[in-house]
């Protein structure tokens, strides 16, 4: 799964998000990408599950981009521990997204074989997304 | 020489963002057109001609731009568009106006033709560049550079020196770079493998 190899501080406040993405809406690596259109936070295991849906779909000959990262740290407090006492220990880590943020592309593969492994992956995000074709590939 | 198609455009006099917003509320997409003279007209025009037109002629293509009631034609190029993050609308425009007679750097896609040997002995076909910067006069930039990839094999390319010759047109480069190419394909991961992320949670 991704994650940082290091990073300055273990915890961090959770992010708010507000208006759309400034960049990585476009497609820019693959043919086909999987674009995400509300607010959300995909954990790394979330992102490895879509990856892993694609790549068993697609089989061999095609690539793959990601194009988030989840670099937020994510924590959680014990079972029956009472509030307070302190910020609980890193359980995970997470990428915030915003609207129009393209999370995959696929490229090398028909484009109807792309399409039906990005509804895959679809299925396996908290968000909701949508397909999108690059320019001149629509074909 | 072939017709240039035509787009009509409106001057606009509200300028910033909250004219800018009524106008998207009414399908019109704020523009501005600038030339090398340093004329600097803001524009209006319809999205749905726009975008036709844009998916006919790419940004490489000269067009007449009727501004208003103008009685000749300003040749143009679509130089930019910019899109809504979220719907892939069209937002804003910029047209650049040209001097036909003066040569004009512009990128320009590249397209590939032929199936290369090296496909059927397991290459993926590998387009490096998906445009490449050319000098030209505005009528005589071609639409796109066109790659004959039939020879090509496995591990071999073709570099920008390489690309077949256009008349009037000229490849701007520094370095010599690939441009297309058949590649050995790499196994991606496809078990969950890949890293741990335990460790870094420690």
């Amino acid at each position: 799964m991704l994650a940082p190899k290091k990073v300055v501080y273990r915890k961090r406040q959770k992010c708010r998000l507000k208006g759309n993405a400034r960049s990585g809406f476009m497609v820019a690596f693959g043919e086909v990408g999987l674009k995400c259109v509300e607010h959300g936070k995909l954990s790394s295991q979330q992102i490895e599950a879509a990856r892993v849906a694609i790549m068993r779909h697609i089989k061999r000959g095609g690539q793959v981009f990601i194009r988030v990262f989840p670099d937020i740290p994510v924590t959680a407090k014990p079972a029956e521990v009472r509030q307070g006492k302190g910020k609980g220990a890193p359980v995970g880590w997470c990428a915030p997204v915003k609207p129009g943020r393209i999370l995959y592309e696929v490229k090398g593969v028909s484009l109807e074989l792309a399409k039906e492994a990005m509804t895959r992956a679809m299925h396996k995000l908290p968000v909701k997304t949508v397909i999108v074709v690059k320019e001149g590939h629509e074909s | 020489m072939a017709e240039l198609q035509t787009l009509k455009v409106q001057a606009r006099s509200g300028l910033g963002k909250e004219a800018n917003r009524k106008l998207r509320q009414e399908s019109l997409v704020p523009g501005v057109y600038y030339n090398a003279k340093g004329e600097n007209i803001a524009l209006q025009v319809q999205g749905l001609p726009l975008s036709k037109l844009f998916h006919k002629i790419g940004s490489s293509r000269v067009f007449d731009l009727i501004i208003g009631e103008e009685a000749t034609a300003r040749p143009a190029l679509i130089w930019k568009l910019q899109h809504n993050p979220v719907k892939s609308n069209i937002i804003h425009v910029d047209f650049l106006g040209v001097d036909l007679d003066k040569a004009i750097k512009v990128h320009v896609p590249v397209e590939v033709t032929g199936k290369p040997k090296g496909l059927v002995k397991g290459g993926r076909l590998e387009i490096f560049r998906e445009t490449v910067e050319v000098l030209a006069k505005p009528l005589s930039i071609p639409d796109a550079v066109v790659v004959d990839v039939t020879d090509l094999d496995l591990n071999e390319s073709y570099l920008i020196s390489e690309l077949p010759v256009i008349e009037g047109v000229k490849f701007i480069y520094d370095d010599n770079f690939a441009v297309v190419g058949v590649v050995v394909p790499t196994e991606q991961a496809e078990g969950g493998e890949a890293a741990s992320a335990e460790a870094a949670v420690e």
